[in-house]
């Protein structure tokens, strides 16, 4: 009798711990060091008073690489936690989402789900804001941001401009669409033409809606620039030649008629698998008319440094324009016969299984314990 | 039976009645706190006459193939999907009235990646205010009446990644001498959907101009694989629309939000949302 007490108490905790994770499919990571980072920015650079709110961590997931490759085909292994907070107080409720990647604050974004803003103290205009979280910011994050602070003397930030002072260009913008007005401010670390790491705070209706900072997250490497543009294009418009793409049935597409009118290049240093920023070329070159595969034309990236080409993709936009007034006959209304089985499955309720799982285990034991009993 | 088992045997009974108990509960309160909702993936891969490439046949399956399952993870009560050759007029016809009769489902979440076509440029008139989604075989899905008659308000959240999809709204809400056109109003009979608003419980998202193939580049590594694939990962991980386009911004463009990034501006491709930016999925 006592075996089988233990043996059916094993088979209901097993049941039980099942039946809890099917419930209940929520995980979070168990690292602290963003919860820390995230925290202490929340107290540190906020511009809210955080004497009226609570302050609760709701979130905290760590996305780490994606299924899908990269566009060379390398596949991309970014670890990434996001971490959210509420922030709760009797006049407004602020969702605040944070990116952190290399141990640092990436990205903030601040939501109001209602209410205003209970602010940390009166800002006289927008510069005044933006001055004041700056301060707060270096004091966080320890990097001297003295010099952007010096550059908004004299802006108006009612204006788009761009401001450069040694290897720092400032570039104000301002966007009205959908009701929303938003100035952002962003400073650059530029050098030989080519734009690295950024410091980047959005006020939106003049609130602190957004902050981008990838200064602690990637490291700036060779910044040499000994090709040109027009070499660039050069190096791309040679490779050409030998670039082919399948299409369908065995069919290879290649000998490509470029419009060199519309040729574009920039100096960029997104990353590339590495959080080590470097310069490339970012060629366009359009094709002299659509290609099979709605294809327009090629990105092609070679590096600034050594004139190495790196990738060629398609410029591919979809779109078809067609009269298929042959196939417009109407269907029978919900017609669900013409589903096939092999391509349209609702999946069953995982909590049901369960439940029937549950239920014959139970009604098992019952039998079995009825049946010892006589 | 002695004490001790008789004992053990009402412990037993006591543990098994206590276990259906919390399992009823846990069933209630995992499928009735929130609505039922059902949810289609849409992948025609346009065969003949190929717009698409090898690649991004292969592509588009792949990312297609992973958005489907994280739907599947979330909608227990039901998650349809045609992909390919299964991916007719037919298929979506079925599939959307499947979601839309069912007599259980309130909301219903769709996405589809095709191309699209204009139906009526020809005979018996000529017409450019329909356009059409392009199946497999690409004959045409109109927006009125094959989607418009099996679509309801129950269609809440609906992302169509074919090209023009966030056209033709408000304006087709009113009927020509067709029907209703465009996307926005044949997948939500919403006539009152502000672009990029903050209220209405209704998500439309489509493309102006040009939809971006996947295997179009977007920025550094990125391309729009990443984009859609990343836009699902968010929105099923809790974010709202809003909130899951500025983290794509972030990660995939390295701008600070979405107003600032190349997916709200022209020139395309420019993604749009028509309705509520503050809405997260809906809850099984």
């Amino acid at each position: 009798m006592k075996k089988l007490f233990t043996k059916i108490c094993m088979m209901l905790a097993i049941v039980l711990v099942t039946n809890s994770l099917g419930a209940f499919l929520v995980t979070y990571a168990a690292d602290s060091d963003a919860r820390d980072q995230t925290m202490g920015f929340i107290e540190n650079v906020l511009p809210v008073d955080l004497s009226k709110y609570t302050v609760t961590l709701t979130k905290h997931s760590t996305m780490d690489g994606l299924p899908i490759a990269g566009i060379d085909g390398q596949p991309i292994d970014i670890v990434m936690d996001r971490v959210r907070y509420t922030l709760d107080s009797d006049e407004s409720t602020l969702r605040v989402n944070f990116h952190v990647q290399n141990n640092a604050v990436l990205s903030c974004h601040i939501y109001v789900d209602n209410g205003q803003v209970i602010s940390d103290r009166p800002y006289s205009n927008l510069k005044d804001a933006v001055k004041c979280l700056l301060e707060k910011y270096q004091t966080y994050t320890k990097i001297d941001s003295s010099n952007m602070k010096a550059m908004l003397d004299n802006v108006d930030v009612t204006k788009d401009s761009t401001k450069t002072i040694g290897n720092t260009k400032l570039v104000v913008s301002n966007i009205d669409e959908y009701g929303i007005e938003q100035t952002s401010f962003e400073w650059v670390y530029t050098v030989n033409g080519a734009d690295y790491t950024s410091l980047k705070v959005s006020y939106q209706n003049g609130r602190l809606y957004s902050l981008r900072d990838d200064r602690a997250v990637y490291t700036i490497g060779d910044t040499s620039v000994k090709i040109s543009s027009e070499q660039a294009i050069d190096i791309a418009m040679k490779y050409l030649p030998n670039y082919s793409y399948e299409m369908p049935n065995d069919v290879t597409v290649s000998g490509f008629n470029i419009n060199e009118d519309l040729t574009t290049t920039e100096l960029v240093t997104s990353p590339l698998h590495s959080t080590e920023l470097r310069p490339y070329w970012y060629v366009k070159l359009y094709l002299n008319q659509t290609y099979p595969g709605n294809v327009k034309g090629f990105t092609i990236i070679v590096w600034a440094n050594s004139g190495e080409l790196y990738s060629c993709t398609n410029i591919a936009i979809g779109g078809a324009e067609y009269d298929n007034s042959d196939s417009l006959t109407p269907l029978a209304e919900g017609d669900s016969s013409q589903l096939k089985s092999s391509s349209s499955s609702p999946d069953m309720p995982f909590a049901v299984g369960i439940a029937v799982a549950v239920i014959g285990l139970a009604t098992a034991s019952v039998v079995i314990i009825k049946k010892r009993k006589k | 039976m002695n004490f001790e088992a008789k004992i053990q045997t009402k412990t037993i009974k006591a543990l098994l009645l206590g276990l259906l108990v919390f399992s009823t509960v846990s069933l209630i309160s995992v499928n009735t706190v929130s609505a039922y909702v059902g949810s289609a993936v849409f992948l025609p891969n346009y065969f003949y006459d190929p717009p698409d490439t090898e690649d991004e046949l292969e592509l588009a399956e792949e990312t297609c193939t992973y958005i489907r399952g994280m739907l599947a993870n979330r909608y227990a009560t039901g998650t349809y999907y045609a992909f390919n050759d299964d991916c007719t007029v037919s298929a979506y016809c079925s599939i959307l009235s499947t979601l839309d009769n069912s007599g259980i489902i309130d909301e219903i979440v769709v996405f589809s990646k095709g191309h699209r076509g204009y139906p009526f440029l020809g005979y018996p008139w000529y017409n450019d205010n329909h356009i059409s989604l392009l199946d497999h075989y690409g004959s045409a899905l109109l927006d009125d009446p094959h989607i418009y008659d099996r679509t309801s308000s129950k269609n809440t959240f609906t992302f169509i990644w074919h090209c023009e999809t966030a056209e033709k709204y408000p304006e087709g809400a009113t009927e020509d001498e067709i029907g209703y056109y465009g996307m926005p109003y044949c997948w939500t009979h919403n006539e009152d959907l502000d672009d990029y608003g903050g209220d209405g419980n209704v998500a439309f998202l489509g493309w102006v101009d040009g939809s971006p193939q996947f295997e179009y580049q977007a920025e550094g590594m990125w391309n729009y694989a990443h984009v859609a694939y990343l836009f699902w990962y968010y929105m099923c991980d809790g974010e709202d629309v809003e909130g899951a386009l500025n983290e794509i911004a972030d990660v995939v463009f390295g701008d600070d939000n979405y107003l600032s990034c190349p997916l709200s501006s022209l020139p395309a491709p420019r993604l749009l949302l028509w309705g509520d930016k503050t809405m997260e999925l809906p809850e099984d």
